[in-house]
């Protein structure tokens, strides 16, 4: 019995120091939590330092602190002066392009025509495998004018350009690679942006210090920190915490605790991404429901979308008419998105003979994007409403992207979110719905709709884009390839104290960020 | 003794075989990386140039072939999403797995021993049952609950402690604490019942006749003769946390070994999958081998057995 009273004296004894070490970890805890660097919390790690390696959205919104590209966008996606002062079209298939003067990298190498000509030759480069090379495949050549200038030529006329490169195309230095060899951006990364690299820790964290020389003017942060939190709560347990100042792309069931908080803020950005149900219509038999564009619009007629918006998503989204989200360019806001008209669905499957509605299944996924299983079962929920007897499965993305690439898709319908990145209203259709695209799962497809999409492409004006895009969405709501939904949340928590709007690109550019006292 | 080695390194090889060609199968039958690695303007050729880059293109024993001999050369390949290599990341993250693992087995060792002694010695008392009781809700509650309850409690609300990510011991101590109890829960049970067994022999009534004392008996004889199954059991465990404890790492943002093989396996980059396999059954048989030579230390009863076999 003594050895039992010694052992609950041991005890008491490793209490009492475990509680010394909290009490003085905790003051050091406290000390740290006043920090002016900017600590920012991403659900991935980036993929690596160098531009053209990769084309993940983790790494681009990093990456885009760092280097730059020859256009900018801000944060209404106007196109601004970037690397590039101005740009204009010398013939359908010539773009020049006058560039920055006085500008460095950030080892001290100049920057010139010579580099934006070496950039592009590099990213495009069949050797280098970049995953965004196929957006800019219609470049055919860039030629090097004079110091200050570049030229561009295009395979075919490409009024558009200028808008990629207002998100692709991130300029890297030669004399840099030239010195240390190919692969010395992929652990170390020297661009012209306003932050430079510091250190890379894997899964863990990217540090970057502002650049003072920077030609967009110095940035009023000086340190921040990307760091890797791949789990949600844990995220933001951190911002409540005040160790995080912001996280990005929350999903919507964490939103509440941000937003009754002192001491956090949920701020809700414009978004370049769209839900869908897209219909399966791979070489569908003619005798088949979805056969029918009827049926097509009446499924669209059944949903309730402000009612999943606002219980699923907490209210942060909007309906979507056709393909494109109000930011986007050249997207009609005139065209309504469907109403919620569950007598006009049933009316319509009546007139097109299936008065008893009929079966349906809906490929979806599960924590892929943030509120997709419960958006696609409120989808199946209501459309079970109307008579069409919904089933989801739900499947691993990696296994439903490959069905649908390769055209073995076996439900009727495929939930999926499409982003496009560049803010142009005619990319998702191109994309998703025109018949030769590689994740489209309309063929034989709609002969004028592929048509209008290719002259999207090839638009000469800003006017004749409209024009034509206003076309393609009301035939679009005509033919229904797929139930629209709407927009996906870009909602941020941040620290009440710090000012910064999120861009619909994602990109978490942070050289404007500043602390409000 | 070096006839043991060299049988057990052999068998240590072919079942390091057998799960490297399991890992293969699985991971080329589960997917397309091409489709995974590029962005939705890709068209059909990008994703043929990239499989062909990665010799995806090829007939899948040409591929097994040439994946057997590059591991023979020690040449793990490089990440397909990253494109470094294999090596380096997996040097980069097992330190990490290292530090976690060892402070949960402190974790493990001191309180699920404590626990299971204290729990022994007091038989069908009120401590037995609260401590039994403890790690029956210590096995059952799933990690990542108890991991975000204590995120709550000690990092928001108390703001004791750093909530995730890499750093110093403040950082270790509520993933290794989540880690290291789930093991210590399973080791206090079988502490207390080989310990109860133990207690019960003749030896022990010998011992304490002799007249040693409590403190003696318990831990010099009682323990010592106690201890092979714990060992086991703690072996076992250190290896299952070395090959990456994912739901820990995950929630804590711990940037190890677990991490690095769960982004591999859901972006299908086939290398590092396949290396932190090879890294992982290397671990854990080499965890084992030792486990069976301290055995041998422990009960000298078994030295010439493990001699003679």
């Amino acid at each position: 019995m003594g050895m039992i009273r010694g052992m609950r004296r041991k005890v008491v004894a490793l209490c009492a120091g475990v509680a010394v070490v909290l009490t003085v970890g905790a003051g050091a805890v406290t000390q740290a939590q006043t920090p002016r660097t900017l600590v920012v919390a991403q659900s991935a790690d980036i993929d690596t330092l160098d531009p053209a390696r990769s084309t993940g959205l983790a790494t681009v919104a990093v990456l885009a602190n760092v280097y730059d590209t020859l256009v900018r966008r801000d944060a209404a996606l106007h196109l601004k002066p970037g690397l590039a002062l101005s740009w204009r079209a010398v013939d359908p298939t010539t773009w020049e392009f006058k560039l920055r003067k006085g500008v460095k990298f950030h080892d001290g190498e100049p920057f010139d025509a010579e580099a934006v000509k070496f950039s592009f030759d590099r990213m495009l480069d069949p050797q280098t495998h970049w995953a965004g090379a196929g957006a800019l495949r219609l470049i055919k050549a860039v030629t090097v004018v004079d110091n200050d200038t570049v030229r561009i030529t295009t395979s075919q006329p490409w009024p558009l350009l200028p808008r990629f490169l207002g998100y692709y195309g991130m300029i890297v230095p030669p004399g840099y690679l030239k010195q240390n060899g190919a692969d010395a951006l992929v652990r170390h990364a020297v661009g012209t942006g306003a932050y430079r690299f510091v250190s890379w820790a894997k899964d863990d964290r990217v540090e970057l210090e502002a650049n003072p020389d920077y030609w967009g003017g110095r940035p009023r942060i000086s340190h921040v920190t990307f760091r890797v939190i791949p789990t949600d709560a844990p995220r933001v347990a951190e911002l409540l915490a005040g160790s995080v100042q912001l996280a990005p792309l929350l999903p919507p069931e964490l939103f509440t605790p941000l937003q009754t908080s002192p001491r956090t803020k949920l701020v809700v950005g414009k978004s370049l991404s769209v839900f869908f149900v897209i219909y399966n219509l791979v070489n569908i038999a003619k005798d088949k429901p979805l056969a029918d564009p009827r049926v097509r619009q009446a499924l669209n007629y059944a949903i309730n979308r402000q009612a999943i918006l606002t219980s699923v998503m907490h209210n942060v989204g909007t309906p979507v008419a056709t393909f494109c989200s109000e930011v986007m360019d050249a997207c009609d806001p005139s065209i309504p998105p469907f109403p919620y008209d569950p007598n006009k669905a049933r009316a319509l499957l009546r007139e097109a003979g299936y008065p008893n509605g009929f079966d349906f299944t809906i490929s979806g996924t599960n924590g892929t994007y943030p509120g997709d299983r419960d958006i696609v079962l409120a989808v199946a929920a209501q459309l079970n409403q109307i008579g069409v007897r919904t089933k989801v499965n739900v499947s691993e993305v990696g296994v439903q992207l490959k069905a649908v690439m390769d055209r073995k898709l076996p439900e009727d319908g495929w939930f999926t979110r499409f982003t496009d990145f560049f803010g142009i209203s005619s990319i998702i259709p191109l994309r998703a719905f025109y018949s030769p695209g590689e994740w489209s799962q309309w063929r034989p497809g709609n002969g004028p709709f592929d048509q209008l999409v290719q002259e999207a492409q090839a638009a000469p004006s800003e006017a004749q884009l409209r024009d034509i895009s206003r076309r393609l969405q009301l035939l679009y709501k005509d033919q229904a390839p797929a139930i629209t939904l709407f927009t996906a949340p870009n909602a941020n928590g941040m620290s009440r104290d710090l000012q910064w709007t999120p861009r619909p690109d994602l990109e978490l550019t942070v050289g404007d960020a500043s602390w409000s006292h | 003794m070096s006839e043991y080695l060299i049988r057990r390194m052999a068998f240590s090889l072919t079942a390091m075989l057998g799960v490297i060609t399991i890992v293969f199968v699985l991971l080329h039958v589960s997917g397309d990386p091409a489709t995974l690695l590029v962005t939705q303007d890709a068209t059909r050729q990008d994703m043929e140039r990239i499989r062909q880059a990665y010799g995806l293109d090829q007939p899948l024993a040409v591929q097994y072939g040439r994946f057997i001999a590059r591991i023979a050369r020690g040449d793990l390949g490089y990440s397909y999403r990253q494109g470094v290599p294999v090596t380096e990341l997996i040097a980069g993250h097992i330190g990490a797995t290292f530090e976690l693992a060892l402070a949960s087995l402190a974790v493990a060792i001191v309180l699920g021993i404590a626990l299971g002694m204290v729990a022994a010695v007091r038989r069908g008392s009120g401590i037995d049952t609260a401590a039994m009781t403890a790690a029956l809700l210590g096995t059952s509650m799933p990690s990542f609950w108890v991991g975000l309850l204590l995120i709550i409690v000690f990092g928001v609300k108390l703001g004791w402690l750093p909530i995730s990510g890499y750093g110093g011991v403040d950082h270790l101590i509520l993933p290794a604490f989540v880690l290291g109890g789930f093991y210590a829960a399973q080791v206090s049970r079988l502490t207390r019942t080989s310990l109860l067994e133990v207690l019960a022999q003749d030896y022990i009534r010998t011992g304490h006749a002799k007249g040693l004392r409590d403190r003696v008996v318990l831990f010099k004889h009682a323990l010592r003769n106690a201890a092979l199954p714990i060992l086991t059991m703690l072996g076992l465990s250190f290896g299952q946390m070395l090959g990456g404890a994912i739901v820990v790492e995950t929630i804590f943002a711990w940037p190890g070994m677990g991490r690095l093989a769960v982004q591999a396996v859901l972006g299908r980059d086939f290398p590092v999958v396949q290396g932190a396999a090879i890294i992982g059954a290397a671990v854990f048989l080499a965890v084992n081998l030792m486990v069976d030579l301290v055995y041998g230390w422990v009960d000298p009863r078994l030295r010439g057995a493990a001699q003679r076999a």
